[in-house]
C-alpha cells in the first residue's frame, strides 16, 4: 500500500513567454543529494533532447543550488501527525516549500489556500525570511498528517474553514541544515511537466497550443548518464496484494504497481509565429505505462496513456486486476485496468476546492461487477486531497483499496491566463515546470518508495502507518528511512526496520544540536586520516599567586628591610657597644634586655628589593606592654608585612625553531633546560616548553632564606623547586660564644666580649673571605667598618665566591649572586641536513589513507591493496614493488 | 600487429609518463616470448633508433624498450618490458591506501627516522627580562618582638 506524493516542484522563471513580460528567475531548491535523486526522474523539460541542458538552467546551474535551507520549524519525528515545516533557501530568491499536513484520521490534505501570496510577486527579488514565516494570522492549520507542497509565488486561498483548528504553524528559526536531511515526505507525488512550445528563433517559450499525435520512440530520450537503465524486478513485487474475504469468498487482489513514464512522448518541432503570437505543431504529452510486474518484464503494459497536454490530469492508475475466489477459483471481480484522472478545464476558480467532481474516466479503474454482488464504488481517491491513498483497513469489503502512484500532468492552459500546477493551486501561466518525471523503465511502487527514502525522506507503507508509527521504533517494517550521515547528508541507501536499528542513524536532534553520532569501534581506534596537528591542550594547572595566604608579621618576630643607611647605622651603633653600651643608649637598666643578641633572631642579605613593607619604621628589640621592655634602636628601616614574598620573574617565549611545529622540535632532536637563579638547571620535557610562553614564579621564606620557582607554561606547571637565595649572616649566641672562644681564648663573661662577638661575628660571616677576620677585634672601629664594607659593596662580598663557581645545581649563600641572575629556557637542537630534493627523492612522512589521484609528486605506499588491478601476477608484484618503493604520481 | 613507438621524457617511476609519439609501425612477435618482456620484429628504421618506449594497442600496454638489435637483414628486434604503472595508470590512481612518504604532503609531528643530522648542536637561551640582582639587595633582620 503506498502513498507516495511529491512535488518536484521546480518552477522556470527566467524565460519570457509571449510578450516577453514577467520574466522570472529560477533555482533549483534541492541540495545535491535530492537532486542526485531526481536526475534519475527527471528532465529538462524545455530541451528534452539534450542531455547536455538537463539540470542546467539559463545562469543558475543546479551546483549553485546548493546551499544551507532555513528549516524554521523541525518536524517531531515520533509522530507523523505533528509534523510541520517549511524551508527556504538561505541564499537566493526563489524558495523551496513545504508545507505538511493533514487532517486526522483523514488523508492528507494540501496544506493549501492558507496563504495569500497575492503580492508576492512584487518580493520576487527580496525573497525575505518574513515572507516564509507563517504568522499568527496562519496559525490556525492543524493538519497532522503528511503532506508537502512547494511553492514559489503562488497564491494560496483557503480551503476549508473547517480544517482550520489549532495552531501548529508556530514557527520559529531553529537551525540551518541541509534541505534534504529534514524532510518527513511519506507521501511522493510525481508531477508530471507542463507544456510549452519552445521557439528556437526568438529563444522564448509559450504554451502550445495545437497538439496532435505523433509518436516518437522512447530512445530519443536521452537520459543523464546516471540514469539507470532497464526493467525493475522484484521478487516482492507480487506481495502488493491483499487477500480478503467478501462473504464466503476470499479474495486476493492484486493491482497494478508499476509505472513507466516516459516524457515528451510523441512531441516534434514546435513553431511560433510570431505573427499570431502562437505556437503550432504536432505534439503529444507524456506516455505514461501502467503494468504489474510481468508484464514489466514482458515490456508489455496493461495500460498506456498519451497524456495530452490539455486540461488532463492524471489522478490514480491501477486498481485491481483481478479478484479470486481461491476456494472455488472463480473470478469474482474483475476490473480494467485504468486510469481515473480529472478534466479540470471547467476550473476557473483558481482553486480546484473540495467541490469539484471528478469524472471517472470511461476507461478508468472501475471494478465491474461479478455475478450477485453490489458494484464498488469509492475504490478510487479523491483528487482534492492531492494524491490517492491506500489504506490498509481491509475490510469485509473492499471498497477503499487504492494502492496508487498518482500521476498528475500540469496542467496546460491554452487561452487563458490562469493555469494550475499539479496540486491544484493557483498559478500564473507564465511559470512552468521545468522538469518532468520520467521513468525509463517501469518502477515498482517499491522502487519509487525506496528512491524516496533514498532522497533523505522517511516513507511509511500507508498513511495509516505514516501517521501513527513511532519513528523510534525501529523494528517496524513499514518504515523506509533514507541512509543518513552525521552531517544530514543522505547516502542514497535505504534502510528499512531493522536495518534501521542496526545503524546508528543520527537523530533530528543530533543534526540540530551539531551533534553527531560517530560510531566508534573501542577495539580499533578512530583513523587520524586529516588531522595534521595535535588537539589542543585543555585545562589548566597554574598556581593562582594572587590567593597565595602571605603570613602577616606574627607575633613573636618582626622583619626589618634595612637600608644602606641603616647598616651604616647599625654598624655605628654595633661599635659602640662596650661596657658603656647601654648607658650610651641609655634605656636599658633591666637585667631583662641585659643580652640584646637574644632578641636577634637572623640577618639575611637577598639579592633583591622587597617592595613590601611600611617606610619609617625604627628597628626595634624586644616587646612592649605590661612588664615587656623594648628597645629602640633608632635605627630608621621598612618593617616587612609578610613572611613570604612574590616575585615575578618574567616570562619566555619559546618559538617553534622549525615552522609549525614539527617533530624536530621535540625529543630527541631538541632538548630543553631551565636555569632559574638560586635554584639550577632542571630537565624538562620540550613539548611543555617549544611553542609555550614559560613563567617564572618565586617564592621566598623571609624566615628560611629558601626560594621556591614555580614554572608554567601557560597551561600547566612545568617544574617546581627550591633554592636557597637568602644568605645568612648568623647572629645567635652560640655562635657568638664559639666565636668569642676562639678567638679571646676565654669564656667571655662580660658584656664588652658578647659585644664584640657580635661585631666578630658580623664580620666573620659577611667578609671572611676578604681577609681581614684577623683583625675583626682590634678595635671597634674596624668591626664598624666591616659592617659597613659589607653593606656598601655586596658585589665584592660576593667575589669573594667567584673561586667556587656554581654552574649547575642550586647555588647558595653569596656565591649564587654571582651566576646569572635572570632565569632562561636553554634549547639545544641537533642540526639537520636535509637536502633541497628531499621530498621529491624520499619524501616526506605522511602516514594517511588517502586516494593517490588526490595527491603528486613522489609517492611511497605501505602495504597497498592492489587487487582490482587486472594485471597479471607478475605484473601485480611489480607494481607493488614500485608503489612500496616509491612511483611519481 | 601495429605498434607505436615513442619517447619518454619521465622517469620510470612516473605513472602517468610524458609520451612523444614517434611512429606507428607493424612489428612481428619475435619467437615465443613473454607479454611482460616481448621482443618484437621490425623492419629498421633510423627514426626508430632514439625511441625508449612503446605502445601495443592490441594489447593495451605500454612498454619500455630495454634492447634494439639490429639485423643485416634491415630488421630490428625490439626487447621491452611492461611498464606497469602507464598501463594500469587509471587502476592505480584510483587506489585508496596508506601513503606512508609523500613529496608535497606532510604530517609534520610524525618522527622521520630518514633525516640525517649533524654531529653538532644549535643552543639557543630565552632568557628573561627580569633579573634578581639589585645594586645592593636587601639585608632583612628578624628580631624577636619588634613592632
Amino acid at each position: 500500500m503506498i502513498n507516495l506524493s511529491v512535488y518536484p516542484d521546480v518552477y522556470k522563471k527566467d524565460f519570457t513567454q509571449g510578450s516577453g513580460a514577467n520574466a522570472q528567475n529560477f533555482s533549483i531548491p534541492f541540495t545535491y543529494n535530492i537532486r542526485e535523486a531526481l536526475e534519475r526522474n527527471l528532465y529538462d523539460s524545455e530541451n528534452p533532447f539534450d542531455s547536455s541542458n538537463v539540470y542546467t538552467v539559463y545562469n543558475n546551474t543546479v551546483e549553485n543550488t546548493i546551499g544551507e535551507y532555513t528549516l524554521l520549524q523541525w518536524p517531531e519525528r515520533d509522530n507523523f501527525r505533528h509534523f510541520k515545516t517549511e524551508v527556504k533557501k538561505t541564499a537566493g530568491k526563489k524558495n523551496l516549500r513545504m508545507f505538511f499536513g493533514c487532517q486526522q484520521g483523514q488523508n492528507p490534505v494540501c496544506f493549501r489556500d492558507v496563504f495569500t501570496w497575492g503580492d508576492l510577486g512584487r518580493y520576487q527579488n527580496a525573497y525575505k525570511e518574513s515572507e516564509l514565516t507563517m504568522t499568527s494570522s496562519i496559525v490556525s492549520c492543524n493538519y497532522d498528517g503528511l503532506d508537502i507542497f512547494t511553492r514559489n509565488n503562488r497564491n494560496y486561498s483557503l480551503i476549508s474553514s473547517a480544517s482550520i483548528a489549532g495552531s501548529i504553524f508556530t514557527l520559529n528559526p531553529i537551525t540551518k541544515i541541509n534541505v534534504n536531511a529534514l524532510i518527513l515526505m511519506p507521501y511522493f507525488h510525481i508531477n508530471t511537466r507542463r507544456i510549452y512550445g519552445y521557439n528556437s528563433e526568438t529563444g522564448m517559450y509559450a504554451n502550445i497550443s495545437s497538439i496532435t499525435d505523433v509518436s516518437r520512440s522512447w530512445s530519443d530520450i536521452k537520459p543523464a548518464d546516471n540514469t539507470p537503465q532497464g526493467q525493475y524486478y522484484d521478487d516482492d513485487l507480487y506481495k502488493y496484494g491483499y487477500k480478503v474475504t467478501y462473504g464466503e469468498d476470499e479474495i486476493v487482489l492484486q493491482w497494478i504497481d508499476c509505472v513507466r513514464i516516459i516524457p515528451y512522448y510523441g512531441i516534434t518541432d514546435t513553431v511560433y509565429n510570431s505573427d499570431t503570437d502562437t505556437f503550432s505543431g504536432n505534439t503529444k504529452g507524456n506516455r505514461i505505462d501502467f503494468c504489474n510486474r510481468q508484464n514489466a518484464l514482458d515490456d508489455s503494459p496493461i495500460l498506456s496513456y498519451n497524456q495530452y497536454s490539455r486540461n488532463l490530469r492524471y489522478q490514480i492508475f491501477t486498481i485491481l486486476t483481478e479478484e479470486l475466489n481461491e476456494d472455488t477459483g472463480n473470478i469474482i471481480y474483475s476490473s480494467i485496468p485504468g486510469v481515473i484522472f480529472s478534466d479540470l478545464n471547467s476550473s476557473t476558480t483558481g482553486d480546484f476546492g473540495l467541490t469539484e467532481s471528478i469524472t471517472i474516466n470511461s476507461s478508468g479503474a472501475q471494478i465491474t461487477q461479478a455475478s450477485g454482488f453490489t458494484p464498488l464504488t469509492q475504490y478510487y481517491g479523491n483528487r482534492t486531497y492531492s494524491g490517492i491513498y491506500g489504506k490498509t483497513e481491509i475490510g469485509g469489503n473492499p471498497t477503499v483499496i487504492v494502492p496508487c502512484v498518482n500521476v498528475q500532468n500540469e496542467y496546460t492552459p491554452l487561452s487563458t491566463g490562469f493555469t494550475y500546477d499539479g496540486s491544484g493551486h493557483f498559478i500564473n501561466a507564465q511559470s512552468a515546470t521545468r522538469y518532468q518525471v520520467a521513468l525509463n523503465g517501469y518502477f515498482s511502487i517499491k522502487k519509487l518508495w525506496s528512491t524516496i527514502a533514498a532522497m533523505g525522506f522517511f516513507v511509511a507503507d500507508s498513511q495509516v502507518c505514516a501517521q501513527s508509527v513511532n519513528l523510534s521504533d525501529f523494528n517496524c517494517n513499514r518504515l523506509y528511512i533514507g541512509e543518513m550521515l552525521t552531517n544530514g547528508e543522505t547516502t542514497g541507501n535505504m534502510l528499512q526496520g531493522q536495518n534501521i536499528a542496526n545503524s546508528l542513524q543520527p537523530t533530528i536532534d543530533d543534526i540540530i544540536n551539531d551533534t553527531p553520532v560517530t560510531p566508534v569501534n573501542p577495539l580499533h581506534p578512530p583513523s587520524t586520516d586529516g588531522i595534521e596537528t595535535n588537539p589542543e591542550n585543555t585545562g589548566e594547572n597554574l598556581p593562582d599567586f594572587t590567593s597565595i595566604r602571605r603570613v602577616s608579621g606574627n607575633a613573636f618576630t618582626t622583619f626589618y628591610d634595612i637600608p644602606l643607611v641603616g647598616i651604616e647605622e647599625m654598624g655605628f651603633l654595633l661599635s659602640q657597644v662596650n661596657e658603656d653600651f647601654w648607658t650610651a643608649i641609655g634605656t636599658v637598666t633591666d637585667s631583662k634586655m641585659s643580652n640584646i643578641l637574644d632578641y636577634i633572631v637572623s640577618l639575611k642579605w637577598y639579592p633583591c628589593d622587597f617592595a613590601d613593607g611600611k617606610a619609617g619604621n625604627v628597628i626595634q628589640f624586644g616587646f612592649d606592654g605590661n612588664g615587656g621592655l623594648q628597645m629602640s634602636s633608632g635605627v630608621t628601616v621598612q618593617k616587612l608585612n609578610y613572611t613570604y614574598q612574590y616575585f615575578d620573574m618574567g616570562s619566555v617565549n619559546v618559538p617553534s625553531y622549525f615552522a609549525n611545529k614539527t617533530f624536530l622540535d621535540y625529543e630527541p632532536f631538541t632538548s630543553c633546560k631551565l636555569y632559574m637563579p638560586y635554584v639550577g638547571i632542571a630537565d624538562v620535557p620540550s613539548n611543555l616548553i617549544v611553542g609555550y610562553t614559560i613563567n617564572f614564579n618565586y617564592i621566598v621564606d623571609l624566615t628560611t632564606g629558601m626560594c621556591t620557582v614555580i614554572c608554567d607554561n601557560g597551561h600547566q606547571v612545568i617544574y617546581t623547586g627550591t633554592g636557597k637565595i637568602g644568605v645568612d649572616i648568623t647572629v645567635s649566641g652560640n655562635d657568638i660564644v664559639t666565636q668569642s672562644e676562639k678567638l679571646a681564648g676565654a669564656q667571655l663573661q662580660s658584656k664588652q666580649n658578647l659585644i664584640n662577638g657580635i661585631a666578630g661575628f658580623v664580620t666573620s660571616s659577611a667578609g671572611a673571605a676578604m681577609g681581614n677576620v684577623s683583625s675583626a677585634f682590634a678595635a671597634a672601629t674596624t668591626i664598624a667598618n666591616t659592617g659597613i664594607q659589607i653593606a656598601t659593596d655586596s658585589i665584592n662580598i660576593a667575589d669573594s665566591k667567584r673561586a667556587v663557581p656554581q654552574t649547575v645545581g642550586s647555588g647558595s649563600g653569596f656565591g649564587s649572586s654571582y651566576n646569572p641572575q635572570k632565569p632562561c629556557v636553554i634549547i639545544e637542537r641537533k642540526c639537520i641536513q636535509i637536502p633541497s630534493g628531499y621530498g621529491h627523492n624520499t619524501g616526506y612522512i605522511l602516514n594517511r589513507f588517502v586516494n593517490l589521484s588526490s595527491l603528486s609528486g613522489f609517492t611511497v605506499c605501505d602495504n597497498p591493496d592492489i587487487s582490482g588491478i587486472p594485471a597479471d601476477s607478475a605484473e601485480l608484484k611489480e607494481i607493488f614493488s614500485l608503489l612500496t618503493s616509491g612511483i611519481y604520481l | 600487429m601495429n605498434i607505436t613507438l615513442m619517447i619518454n621524457h619521465s622517469d620510470i617511476r612516473k605513472v602517468s609518463k610524458t609520451l612523444t609519439e614517434i611512429k606507428t609501425v607493424n612489428a612481428e612477435i619475435y619467437e615465443t616470448c613473454d607479454i611482460m618482456s616481448p621482443r618484437l620484429l621490425l623492419s629498421y628504421d633510423n627514426m626508430l633508433i632514439n625511441c625508449n618506449y612503446f605502445y601495443i594497442p592490441a594489447w593495451g600496454k605500454y612498454y619500455f624498450i630495454d634492447t634494439i638489435d639490429v639485423s643485416p637483414a634491415g630488421k630490428m628486434i625490439l626487447t621491452g618490458h611492461t611498464d606497469v604503472l602507464m598501463t594500469y595508470r587509471d587502476y592505480i590512481l584510483a587506489l585508496q591506501c596508506t601513503v606512508s612518504r609523500q613529496e608535497n604532503a606532510a604530517l609534520s609531528l610524525i618522527p622521520d627516522n630518514n633525516i640525517i643530522f649533524k654531529n653538532d648542536t644549535i643552543k639557543n637561551i630565552y632568557s628573561s627580562e627580569t633579573t634578581f640582582t639589585t645594586m645592593y639587595g636587601a639585608y632583612i633582620l628578624q628580631v624577636l618582638g619588634g613592632n
